[in-house]
């Protein structure tokens, strides 16, 4: 239990930091803005209802969650590294691997909102581009892909956030390489499909939407359990690098 | 809170033939050093020395090439969680998060020792007012000075007593007042809780005043470890040197038959006496009522001047 209390003290300073830094730097909402604004907008106008229906919706949730939690992974670990407060943090009794739980959950907490905002505002977008037909809203499996596997998601980058910027000179190395990342994913998809000759869309269709939902979340419970195994064994023999 | 409980028994530390290397820089070199349970060990030494090489090996945050630094019973590097619980530690830079406030860092230190609330509250006051930070608690400290982010680095060291404190040059940035409450501050921490203090510091009058043992460092290697005042006397010549001017002949060829006088030196209308310490004050009174002027009398080298020659740097 103490290591649950450790995993929450780092937790708010991380939540505190973060309230306070997005009350004077403006430029944190125009990214969040900007993002919500592609995702939320462009997209769902140009799928129609497939954003409702399909796993389309789901995946962009995702990828939401990996970009914006791998960019502030890589500011709380590289950054506070540049800026001496890790070596600050690492010094006091707290166990490395609360300092990085903490960590990523702040990083998901803190950008879950963004992405729904932005699947709120594709949903608006969507039925927008439906003129006078009924409302439609999401259905219960991409609904709960969205918060389930946005929300896996976002531990699974937070690891892979942890894993490279650990390896980084600076956060600017660290987050050009995660945004790196970030757009492979969005690529390999429709690369991976197009070299096995399948659809893409028989994919991003499919008829038991919540087959696939169960798949991804077990996939991503997968990954996110091998990078907290990958990461307690880094921190137990080299802590976290200062 | 059990660190609070267990503050009064310092914890003893040790290196034993301890050598650190970054890259081809040997950043300590052989270094063997014992700092008894509860004293304050001073470190100083130039830029480069090693000090802070020192501190982060204390804390596990480095481990030596070769030889053993021990903390208690544990080796830092093997054990770092275990020793991280039994110290406080205040590294250069400091490491303040700029958007927390003063209160936030605080009840940060204390939730990170699982503090109860309302003893977090009450510490936190307790800590800051002595500071002159309480008025300031809920500012974001980014729009503070150097100096006051230094005293506030210096009050989350202080905010859990610990058996052993790592001062990484704690009066960095302090103006000489600030500098004079941080000396007493510590001084009454250490009189109440008597942890083990190491301190690193450029500011020898600090160390001085402040430390029971100093150790002076160069280039990585050890050069001396003594207590300030054996340490200034060391280098300590055993005469005084009285400069006068408008000194008679007559008083200077007296002043060279007495015993008491190791040699006078005449540069023009200026005399330098180089006199047995005891007996400074003789000849203080035979030079008044001569008449001749008294322009400086030098009776022991400062601990500036002491460490200088320690290092090499400062030669007759």
């Amino acid at each position: 239990m103490m290591i649950l209390n450790d995993v929450c003290t780092v937790y708010w300073k991380e939540h505190r930091e973060w309230v306070a830094a997005q009350r004077s730097t403006k430029s944190r909402w125009v990214t969040a803005g900007v993002l919500v604004a592609i995702v939320g907008g462009v997209l769902p106008y140009q799928l129609h209802t497939l954003w409702t229906t399909s796993v389309v919706s789901i995946l962009i949730a995702m990828w939401v969650m990996f970009f914006r939690v791998t960019n502030t992974i890589a500011d709380s670990i590289a950054g506070e590294r540049e800026r001496h407060t890790l070596e600050a943090l690492v010094i006091t009794p707290l166990p490395p691997l609360a300092i990085v739980a903490g960590k990523i959950a702040a990083a998901v907490r803190n950008t879950g909102p963004t992405m729904l905002v932005a699947m709120g505002v594709g949903l608006i977008a969507s039925n927008w581009t439906r003129g006078a037909a009924p409302w439609h809203v999401y259905s219960l499996p991409v609904l709960i892909g969205i918060v389930l596997d946005g929300g896996l998601a976002g531990l699974v980058a937070g690891g892979v956030g942890v894993l490279i910027s650990a390896h980084s000179r600076t956060a600017r190395q660290a987050q050009q390489t995660l945004s790196i990342l970030s757009f492979l994913l969005l690529i390999i998809p429709s690369l991976f499909t197009h070299a096995l000759h399948v659809s893409l869309d028989s994919f991003l269709i499919p008829s038991h939407p919540g087959r696939l939902v169960a798949v991804l979340s077990l996939g991503l419970i997968a990954a996110a359990a091998g990078l907290v195994a990958l990461i307690s064994r880094c921190a137990r023999s080299t802590g976290i690098r200062v | 809170m059990s660190a609070m409980h267990s503050a009064r028994d310092g914890l003893a530390v040790r290196l034993d033939a301890v050598t650190c290397v970054f890259g081809a820089v040997t950043a300590l070199r052989d270094v063997t050093c014992h700092m008894e349970a509860g004293t304050i060990f001073g470190l100083v030494g130039p830029n480069g020395a090693g000090k802070s090489t020192w501190v982060r090996g204390l804390l596990g945050l480095i481990q030596p090439v070769s030889g053993r630094i021990t903390v208690g019973s544990y080796q830092p590097f093997g054990a770092p969680g275990t020793v991280r619980r039994q110290c406080s530690a205040l590294l250069s830079p400091s490491g303040l998060y700029d958007h927390l406030t003063a209160e936030e860092h605080l009840d940060l230190v204390g939730r990170i020792w699982h503090m109860p609330r309302a003893d977090r509250a009450l510490r936190v006051q307790a800590v800051l007012e002595p500071f002159g930070l309480w008025s300031r608690r809920r500012d974001s400290v980014s729009q503070w000075s150097q100096g006051m982010r230094q005293q506030l680095a210096l009050a989350k060291t202080l905010f859990v007593p610990t058996p052993l404190l790592l001062l990484d040059e704690p009066t960095t940035c302090l103006d000489p007042d600030a500098r004079h409450h941080v000396v007493r501050l510590l001084k009454e921490h250490w009189a109440c809780y008597q942890p083990t203090i190491l301190v690193t510091s450029h500011d020898l009058s600090f160390v001085e005043d402040f430390c029971q043992v100093i150790g002076i460092l160069n280039k990585g290697c050890l050069l001396a470890v003594a207590p300030p005042d054996v340490l200034r006397n060391s280098q300590h010549h055993p005469e005084a040197i009285v400069r006068v001017s408008h000194a008679s002949v007559d008083l200077l060829e007296r002043l060279s038959r007495a015993d008491s006088v190791i040699r006078v030196t005449s540069r023009g209308d200026t005399a330098d006496i180089a006199v047995l310490v005891p007996c400074v004050n003789d000849v203080l009174t035979w030079v008044m009522q001569s008449g001749a002027d008294i322009d400086d009398v030098k009776t022991a080298p400062t601990m500036d001047e002491s460490v200088r020659r320690i290092l090499g740097g400062l030669t007759e």
